[in-house]
């Protein structure tokens, strides 16, 4: 693992590599700009994103493209939809008949979920509880269990999406587990050219097999150093506070709490401890990533994506923008 | 050595303050001073006067009592000792020292925990920062344009003042409070307040002794800020308060440009094509002579009705010859297009809806939609009688065609009896080709003008009179074929014409001479109308009064039994008295057997009449209550039993104050159709089934004038007003039973449905399905259901709301049936007798309720007395129904509310109606008199509904006098509100109309309708004044409905409105509008206020009969 001393004199290199990354991505889709710059802010902290919004809206497309982007392979990637009658062996990898024999319960992972460094589950809430407790044990702890062993996974990006976000209490753990949420909308009523000039793009690059997103300007160790960097950050001074004290400026951090209290209060949007906690790294990160200082009234933008369920997204993130005079 | 009070900053301290205000009073209203621990939320509140002694008893009383010294003179270093035992001395260096001159404002605000929500809150800045600027920009952004602003002076000390800026927020933004709160830097003080208090405190602290400082501003009416520290600032109680955008100066950053309107119109060419439509029925056929010549069929097997209803003209374009076959559309009758279309093979043309003499191929519709100006320019309409667009192999024709003379189809055919086939067809084509010739105006050809018929020398010829009397004989020619001598006809005739002049003379109600319905009974039996005979000779025996005429009860039993087809022998009453089930035919004849047999002193035996009499008391009885009557007078007077007479009378009375006649069973069958005949329609013999209908063929007829008038004043397409308009005449139409034409008045809107909005689009379509709703005779249930079908259909809230707004005001549009009705409960029951209280315990019961005690709501007492009132006239009893009587009327000042107290009245009045108590009704009606003239009525519904009610029972009671005096009171009453006067006046005028004073009535509905045009009434109270008057129409005549609904239509514009839909349609106008093609097509109500004036005079009349044979009996 890298060390602070390691890390230190390329940090900002990294950044700026991450930056142009970001960039150019971008440039591959239409008015995806958020969905793009939370992607990239969820793989550095290794956080999960859940994309919320109808099928054909390029959720999918975002998530191959920046697999793509790191160069990343085939087997590094996996893809499922799910649905209520999916199995465990369908993502967690078929159960080995020949050890079976032998009496041992182990799953063959190559291809899998546990093997792949990004993973995209479309419909992930019309999931079965058997599948919503393997990946919350994935995503809390990094493992999943083989023969009663605890494995660790490589997974090291979810992304998940889904139509709608079900009122269901069983749903909650889940949800919670995404600290951002992030709807995409139809872009077409005002990228109507646009869509169709890069879609049409898309299509010529599909059919003669070019791929330009995959030269991506940064690469996944980039990613995983910052995010490496941020950790050692975190846990720099023993003291606490310390971090706060440093990087998160008091009017701006009373101002977070205003806007946490004001959704909590007005809106009714719950925000767990955890959420919170999850909420303050990601901010920290977001700041350390766009301007490699402190935090800036500006970056508790992120809170815009704190909504849980679906009608309150887009109230959430008008209300934030509102809070903080972005509107 | 000082003494004073340490405070916590707890709620403890609460507890210490009331102590120490309740044993020092006197020291309240004193100066005190406070010392406020710099690092904590603790305080010392001292005063000069307290003592040791004193503070030595408070600490008794667990009061926290310490004695303060200060080193030097600057208070910085403040010693606290204890009183309380075993407590250590503290200091407080630097506390903060603060001076009040009453204990109020010395106290330090306790903080609360984290972030309370409040309901209002105050933000407090200098009016020259920049802070009010910021604070009214984000509260705009976070779109809370409901908050106040206000200036105002507070007094700081030495009576100087500062003149502080605030913003007054409702359910203030938690953020914005919190930013107030924690911000130092911002000059921005937030305070908040729950309810109205006139104390405002920093948001998230509380006074201690909240209550007492809000009396204390309060008596000196003013309001005060207390900051965090404790300090006060005193300011006026009333602010003079802005909306948030009056105090803004609104900017705009942008260029401005100005367009002017310059010459020269650009014009775009656009071809006008057919294009499929919705299938309609083709009126008009072109065809050559073969195609003509198949209409052979359809002829042999068309009645003469449809064959006279087709027209043929010939026509020539000079190069052939064409026949324009015409289907002429009758309301009410339906079409036989498709079979002429299927008989001749070919598509007929089709009206175009909006356009008269435009013809369409059936089933083709025009692309684009055009304006009918456009239209009529383009094709030529105004040029030609008709214009048909025909389509073929070489694309559009434009087809105009002058006016012609087009010939009944029947004139043209000769039924013959041949089977030589070509005498046949020379028939045919003689008939047929002998049209006189008329030009055709085909494209590119000049117009011909068309000759002048030749008279015609051949060809079929019609059926004389003569002929068509034989075919269709009158009664009396039968009568005569089958051997009927010529003398009994006559004498029928004069039976008939005796019966009818007595059913003239008997309809009017209230006939109480027994001859007259004796001899129409046996007019009737004469001319085999058994059925109406025997309620003839109920009536007739009924007023001759107990002991019975045995001659009249043995016809009517004969006739009774005749009516069951049975022999009427002693074995027959037993048969039927022990019998499961009895239909109302067969009570009836018991009680008509029973009748007989004591009325010719062969009475049953007593064992026999304890079965009979349990069936005639029971108030659900399915026959007539005066034979229900007279079989129960006949045995008690036969027996003197005077208990039973009593009981007898109650239980009959009971049952008729509880239900009233019966239609069914009360009213003979004559008088419904002797009433269907409007005044000044009876000069001839009008058949009864005929009858049945004149009514609704008068709406029908008037409601087509008024779609005249309404097709006068221009009906522009793609206007969606218009299209309401069409909409609404379409439901009445389709509610008299004219659908065709609700049909094809519906037709443009149909055509142009796509073009409107979404909100019109969803209201025309529930229009439409009134329409459908009103024709097919739906249920209650499929209306509610396609009324939320298509509220669901409609997307957006926006659109929704547009919608839903009609929909609710609307009086066909609105889910509930009752509101349909307009005659709803309006509101549900706020009292039900409960079921334990008996007849013994109603007064006691009624009195409970009105007593002034908590839930004895004045709508409930209202209730309570509809309740008791209603259960002692059920009884029958009179004493109990003068002691319900007594009772309400001591505690009817009770109700405060005058609308309820008018509801209570009502009912009282129905009571004292039934009891004949002219003092008790004068004195009630004198009451309902106040009520309306007491300034401080509110609204009159209820007082309009309780003189409805009273006017009911003074016509069912035979109050008719007092009904008058009451509407003539009330005649001259205004209302608070100009529409509420319309409402009451417009009652008053149904009421007279219901008496017969016409005339009276009339004028009082006219200046009310001069009233509502005179420009004086807002636009909500004239539409409100209009639908009043509207629906007080229903009750008058035909021809002065057509008049004033008429006068409403002309001027409907009048009736605008500033609603935000009127963006979509014009509220009012649709409103008015439904009202009065409501009241016109209601054919109903007028029919039943007439019948329901029969019944009414029949009840007084019945109930003097009882009364009198009871008294007879029982004395007076």
């Amino acid at each position: 693992m890298w060390t602070l001393d390691q890390l230190e004199p390329e940090i900002d290199d990294i950044r700026r590599r991450i930056q142009q990354h970001r960039r150019e991505l971008k440039e591959y889709f239409v008015a995806r700009d958020r969905q793009v710059d939370l992607a990239i802010l969820c793989a550095i902290t290794r956080e999960p994103l859940l994309l919320v919004g109808p099928p054909g809206t390029a959720k999918s497309d975002l998530v191959v493209k920046f697999t793509q982007s790191l160069g990343l392979g085939e087997s590094d990637y996996f893809e499922y939809m799910l649905t209520k009658f999916t199995e465990p062996s369908e993502i967690l990898g078929p159960i080995d008949i020949s050890l079976l024999k032998e009496g041992r319960y182990v799953r063959r992972t190559k291809g899998m979920l546990p093997e792949c460094r990004v993973a995209f589950l479309d419909e992930i809430f019309k999931s079965n509880s058997a599948i919503l407790n393997t990946l919350l044990t994935i995503l809390n702890e990094r493992k999943f269990y083989q023969d009663g062993q605890p494995t660790p996974v490589n997974l090291m990006m979810l992304f998940a999406a889904t139509n709608d976000i079900p009122d269901q209490s069983e749903l909650e753990a889940m949800a919670d587990r995404f600290v951002v949420k992030i709807e995409t909308k139809p872009v077409k009523d005002r990228h109507f050219a646009e869509l169709i000039d890069a879609g049409i793009q898309n299509e010529a690059y599909k059919a003669s097999g070019q791929r330009p997103w995959a030269r991506g300007t940064a690469s996944l160790d980039d990613f995983l150093k910052l995010g490496r960097f941020m950790d050692l950050m975190f846990g720099y001074s023993s003291e606490p506070g310390a971090d706060r004290a440093r990087w998160f400026p008091r009017p701006v951090f009373a101002e977070m709490r205003r806007i946490v209290r004001a959704l909590e209060t007005e809106d009714k949007v719950f925000v767990s401890d955890r959420k919170l906690v999850k909420l303050y790294k990601l901010i920290r990160t977001q700041a350390f990533l766009d301007h490699g200082g402190a935090v800036e009234q500006g970056d508790l933008h992120l809170l815009a994506y704190v909504g849980n369920r679906r009608d309150e997204l887009a109230v959430v993130e008008a209300k934030v923008r509102a809070l903080l005079g972005l509107s | 050595m000082r003494i004073g009070l340490r405070l916590r900053g707890t709620p403890a301290d609460i507890a210490a303050l009331t102590v120490l205000g309740e044993r020092l009073p006197h020291l309240v209203d004193r100066p005190w001073t406070t010392f406020a621990d710099p690092d904590g939320a603790a305080s010392v509140l001292t005063q000069d006067s307290l003592e040791l002694v004193t503070a030595r008893a408070f600490v008794a009383r667990g009061l926290d009592m310490v004695v303060w010294t200060h080193d030097g003179d600057d208070l910085r270093d403040l010693r606290i000792i204890p009183l309380r035992d075993g407590e250590e001395e503290t200091r407080w260096t630097a506390p903060a020292r603060r001076d009040a001159a009453l204990l109020i404002e010395a106290l330090r605000p306790t903080r609360l925990p984290g972030e309370p929500i409040v309901d209002e809150a105050l933000f407090v800045m200098d009016p020259d920062s920049d802070e009010p600027h910021k604070l009214l920009e984000r509260l705009l952004l976070l779109e809370r344009g409901d908050a106040a602003v206000c200036e105002f002076d507070v007094e700081v000390g030495k009576g100087a003042t500062a003149r502080l800026f605030a913003v007054k927020v409702r359910a203030p933004p938690i953020y914005l409070l919190m930013r107030a709160r924690d911000d130092d830097s911002a000059p921005v003080h937030v305070y908040a307040r729950d309810g109205t208090s006139p104390l405002w405190v920093a948001w998230s602290f509380a006074h201690p002794l909240a209550e007492a400082a809000a009396a204390n501003l309060r008596r000196r009416e003013q309001t005060a800020l207390v900051d965090r520290s404790g300090r006060w600032l005193r300011g006026p109680a009333q602010w003079r308060t802005r909306s948030i955008y009056d105090a803004l100066l609104p900017e705009v950053d942008a260029r401005a440009a100005t367009l002017r309107p310059v010459d020269g119109e650009l014009r775009f060419a656009i071809e006008l094509r057919l294009a499929p439509g919705p299938p309609g029925d083709a009126e008009l056929w072109l065809l050559d002579a073969d195609e003509l010549l198949a209409l052979e069929p359809l002829i042999e097997g068309a009645t003469g009705d449809e064959l006279s209803r087709l027209t043929v003209a010939r026509l020539t374009d000079g190069r052939r010859t064409r026949y324009l076959l015409r289907e002429r559309v009758r309301p009410g009758v339906p079409p036989i297009a498709a079979r002429v279309s299927e008989a001749l093979g070919v598509d007929g043309f089709a009206r175009v809806a909006g356009a008269d003499n435009l013809y369409l191929p059936s089933g083709r519709r025009l692309r684009p939609m055009l304006r009918r100006d456009d239209l009529r320019r383009l094709l030529g309409l105004d040029e030609a009688h008709t214009v048909l667009l025909v389509e073929d192999g070489d694309g559009l024709a434009v087809v105009k065609v002058p006016e012609v003379d087009e010939a009944p189809l029947l004139r043209w055919i000769d039924y013959v009896a041949t089977d030589r086939r070509l005498a046949l067809d020379q028939l045919l084509e003689r008939s047929v080709f002998e049209f006189p010739d008329v030009s055709i105006d085909w494209p590119e050809v000049a117009r011909v003008k068309p000759e002048r018929p030749p008279p015609r020398e051949r060809g079929p010829k019609r059926r004389t009179k003569r002929e068509r009397q034989r075919i269709t004989p009158d009664v009396d020619e039968v009568a005569a074929e089958e051997g009927v001598e010529e003398d009994e006809g006559a004498r029928l005739r004069a039976l008939r014409a005796e019966a009818r002049e007595l059913e003239r003379e008997l309809a009017v109600g209230g006939v109480d001479d027994p001859d007259p319905w004796v001899r129409l009974g046996e007019l009737k039996l004469a001319l085999d109308e058994a059925d109406e005979g025997v309620a003839c000779l109920e009536v007739g025996l009924f007023h001759g009064g107990a002991p019975y005429d045995a001659d009249l009860a043995a016809t009517l039993r004969d006739a009774h039994v005749g009516l069951l087809h049975r022999e009427g022998g002693g074995d027959l009453l037993m048969e039927l008295l022990i019998a499961d089930r009895r239909t109302p035919g067969e009570v009836a004849a018991v009680a008509a057997i029973l009748i007989e047999r004591i009325a010719a002193g062969r009475p049953p035996a007593d064992e026999v009449m304890q079965l009979a009499l349990p069936i005639f008391r029971d108030p659900r009885l399915p026959i007539a209550r005066r034979l229900a009557w007279g079989a129960l007078a006949a045995w008690h007077g036969h027996a003197g039993d005077r208990l039973g007479m009593t009981r007898a009378k109650e239980a009959i009375l009971g049952g008729v104050n509880e239900r009233g006649l019966s239609e069914l069973h009360d009213l003979p069958r004559f008088v419904r159709y002797a009433l269907t005949v409007e005044v000044g329609e009876d000069d001839g013999e009008v058949s009864r089934e005929k009858a049945g209908e004149r009514l609704r063929q008068g709406q029908l007829v008037a409601l087509e004038e008024l779609w005249r008038i309404a097709e006068s004043r221009g009906l522009e397409e793609l206007d969606a007003q218009a299209n309401y308009v069409r909409l609404i005449f379409a439901v009445g139409f389709a509610r008299l039973g004219a659908r065709s034409s609700a049909q094809e008045i519906v037709a443009p809107v149909i055509e142009e449905l796509d073009v409107h909005e979404a909100p019109n689009r969803a209201l025309f379509r529930l229009y439409m399905g009134r329409l459908a709703h009103e024709a097919s005779g739906g249920s209650d249930e499929a209306w509610e259901a396609e009324v939320h079908k298509q509220l669901d259909a409609v997307r957006g809230a926006r659109e929704r709301k547009a919608v839903t707004w009609l929909q609710r005001r609307s009086l066909w549009l609105a889910s509930d049936e009752d509101a349909v009705r307009g005659r709803g409960p309006g509101r549900r029951k706020g009292y039900t007798l409960p079921g334990h209280v008996d007849l013994g315990s109603l007064t006691e019961t009624l009195a409970g309720v009105m007593k002034p005690k908590p839930g004895n709501f004045d709508y409930v007492i209202a209730d309570a007395v509809e309740a008791c009132i209603d259960r002692a006239l059920a009884s029958g009893s009179e004493t109990l129904i003068a002691e319900v009587l007594a009772v309400a009327d001591d505690h009817l000042h009770s109700i405060a509310i005058l609308g309820h107290r008018a509801e209570a009245i009502g009912h009282c009045i129905r009571g004292a109606a039934s009891l004949g108590d002219d003092l008790a009704l004068d004195h009630l009606l004198g009451r309902l008199v106040e009520v309306a003239e007491d300034p401080k009525l509110g609204g009159v519904h209820e007082l309009a509904e309780a003189v409805r009610r009273g006017l009911v029972a003074l016509r069912r009671f035979g109050g008719v006098e007092p009904a008058r005096g009451l509407l003539g009171a009330l005649s001259g009453v205004s209302a608070y509100t100009a529409a509420g006067t319309i409402e009451l006046q417009s009652t008053v005028a149904s009421g007279l109309v219901q008496l017969g004073e016409e005339a009276v009535a009339e004028a009082i509905l006219s200046r009310l309708v001069a009233q509502i045009f005179d420009g004086s009434f807002d636009y909500v109270s004239r539409c409100e004044a209009g639908c009043a008057v509207a629906s007080a129409l229903r009750h008058w005549p035909n021809v002065a409905r057509i008049t004033h609904c008429g006068r409403f239509l002309a001027e409907l514009d009048v009736f605008r409105d500033t609603f935000t839909t009127n963006r979509y349609f014009d509220t009012h106008k649709i409103l008015i509008l439904e009202a009065i093609v409501d009241a016109l097509a209601d054919a109903q109500t007028r029919h039943s206020d007439q019948i329901q004036g029969f019944l009414d005079l029949e009840e007084h009349a019945l109930r003097r009969r009882i009364i009198a044979d009871w008294s007879a009996l029982c004395g007076p």
